[in-house]
């Protein structure tokens, strides 16, 4: 009984489990170690924006967390992130409570195409407005795609199914 | 001892006599017993290059492909490619001529005219794997810096190769094992040979390459959330390594023990990986004038997210079959039932360990703190419904892990290619 619904199951509840851990959205997750800091005055109100991309291509996602001082955290500041484009296009960053501190806030943020963006930070709270920016230059998009990557990447997978029917064939064959 | 007469322009193989055929076959055996230990040293490499190489990325950077655990991790991996490459060729040669000791009976048919044995030829695809990936994941470096997360494309293929490797060495040894001694009955225990005990090792060595995978769910990504839902990342990838290897060693060596013994060398393994990795960079730092970078970390990084309780995930997994034993009153060990219960209940006893210790930011091992913990910034309600969740979460890739395990296990005591 155990043994069928583990043999008939384990395959499509790995795919459901690895299905659910690439369903959480990595919006408010960001690498382990910043690649470059920027000090922030906003009015009343400092911090500090930590940008973990080391090199932004067109089409990535940029992931910014954005750490107020303790004064801004007590006046409960609210963050506002946008990227000002060269060509005077602005595109608004998504933001979420920072995964592994909720006072700080985490920006999820994808321009679209090269040159040199200004990123603004505009933090409201009950002692003010205040805004500031850092700039940021973007390469073009990589010739070779996230997903052109990743499907090579994964190829060997398809040598590891063909041992593992083998190695089936095998433990089927072996009268235990 | 090869021979032929000519008979119509055709060459036939005189029959070879047995004892030549077995002083042939032993030959073969010293030579893939040699050439398997000359890849156990190169992995070895290659597993603490990996942990320097971590490491250094992390505390100095990645400024050329030419670092030296770079060098240290893919010279490892050249010689495990270069030597299963090299036998196979060898023994698609012999093949072909009676009495060299190489025939169907100890090695495998692959790619229409390849002939070699089945660890040698994983391991040697293994480490082509791992090759194609160093100059695509040269290239991704380029293109998104040094600080690519380890989940990104090339490490993934990267490590993919260093696993299927692992499981190449695992084969070899197991292939060696079992020809060197006269087939026994499946439940028969085996004896603590230095061959058996060397499949135990090679399957407690499987793991450090597939765990580095580990560090986004430590570090980066500690909870995966869904909607309003979040469950910590981290056991339920352990739970989705470790039971495969606790199980396939009971299972290979018919003994309780066995289990616990792979717990014991992983664990003297993370314990060398503690030492050696900040050791390696900081001597090397010094020596080339590099600074560390700002956010360098003053912990061993990969060390720290290697399971600190496998040998209590081996003391129950040998537990659980030792009771299924005494309760049967027969030798547990070919059950599947033992194998499930078995993983499921390690991977909740190393989880509530590390739930209570490794999630709270600091290792007993070590009393400082590595991790940050996850009640800093949540709420005691994010931080329950994260460990319950967690918690229940771990079940399906333990049964699935302990699964493989046993299959794994099963195969091992067999094969002889």
């Amino acid at each position: 009984m155990i043994k069928r619904i583990v043999s008939h199951w384990a395959i499509p509840a790995m795919a459901a489990l690895f299905w659910l851990l690439s369903a959480g959205p990595p919006a408010a997750a960001h690498n382990a170690f910043p690649a470059r800091e920027y000090p922030l005055h906003l009015g009343p109100y400092s911090g500090r924006a930590l940008l973990f991309n080391e090199k932004v291509n067109a089409g990535d996602h940029i992931q910014i967390l954005l750490v107020p001082d303790a004064l801004a955290k007590r006046a409960g500041v609210q963050f506002q992130v946008r990227a000002l484009g060269p060509a005077g296009a602005t595109i608004a960053a998504g933001l979420a409570p920072d995964e592994n501190d909720r006072g700080n806030t985490a920006a999820d943020l994808v321009i679209p195409a090269q040159g040199a963006w200004q990123i603004q930070v505009t933090a409201t709270g009950r002692t003010g407005t205040g805004s500031d920016g850092f700039l940021l230059p973007v390469n073009p998009a990589p010739a070779l795609s996230q997903w052109a990557g990743w499907a090579i990447a994964l190829s060997p997978l398809l040598g590891v199914a063909w041992f593992a029917l083998q190695q089936r064939r095998l433990l089927r064959s072996v009268e235990f | 001892m090869s021979a032929g007469s000519v008979q119509v322009g055709r060459v036939v193989p005189l029959p070879v006599a047995a004892e030549d055929t077995q002083a042939a076959e032993r030959r073969e055996s010293r030579v893939r017993r040699v050439l398997a230990a000359c890849i156990a040293l190169g992995f070895g490499a290659s597993i603490i290059g990996v942990g320097w190489d971590v490491q250094w990325h992390a505390a100095v950077g990645r400024d050329s492909f030419f670092i030296p655990s770079h060098l240290m991790l893919y010279s490892g991996v050249i010689i495990a490619g270069v030597l299963s490459l090299a036998l196979v060729l060898r023994d698609s040669r012999l093949w072909r001529k009676p009495g060299s000791g190489v025939s169907d009976a100890n090695t495998v048919h692959v790619l229409g005219r390849f002939y070699g044995p089945i660890g040698f030829i994983v391991c040697g695809f293994g480490m082509l794997t791992l090759l194609i990936a160093a100059p695509f994941d040269n290239d991704w470096h380029e293109l998104y810096g040094i600080d690519v997360t380890v989940w990104a494309a090339f490490h993934v293929m990267g490590i993919l190769g260093a696993a299927i490797g692992g499981l190449g060495l695992i084969y070899m040894v197991a292939s060696e094992a079992n020809r060197a001694a006269a087939p026994r009955p499946a439940a028969e225990p085996r004896p603590w040979s230095p061959l058996n005990g060397l499949v135990v090792a090679a399957l407690a060595f499987l793991l450090p390459a597939p765990m580095v995978l580990l560090l986004p769910a430590a570090l980066q990504w500690p909870t995966t959330e869904i909607g309003p839902l979040a469950f910590l990342t981290y056991p339920v990838m352990v739970a989705l390594m470790t039971p495969l290897v606790l199980i396939a060693a009971v299972r290979f060596t018919g003994r309780v023990g066995a289990a616990t013994l792979v717990g014991l060398l992983f664990t003297a393994l993370r314990l060398a990986m503690v030492w050696l990795a900040p050791a390696l960079t900081s001597l090397l730092a010094t020596a080339l004038h590099e600074t560390y970078r700002p956010y360098a970390p003053e912990y061993p990084l990969v060390a720290s997210i290697y399971p600190a309780w496998m040998i209590v995930g081996g003391l129950v997994v040998d537990g659980v079959y030792w009771l299924a034993a005494r309760r049967s009153g027969a030798p547990a060990e070919h059950s599947l039932r033992p194998a499930l219960i078995g993983g499921v209940l390690a991977m909740l006893a190393m989880h509530a360990l590390d739930a209570l210790v490794v999630m709270n930011g600091w290792d007993l091992l070590w009393d400082r703190v590595w991790w940050r913990p996850l009640s800093m910034g949540h709420d005691p309600g994010y931080v329950a419904m994260a460990l319950t969740l967690g918690t229940l979460l771990i079940v399906p890739p333990a049964l699935f892990s302990a699964w493989l395990g046993n299959g794994l296990g099963t195969v091992l005591r067999v094969v002889r290619q």
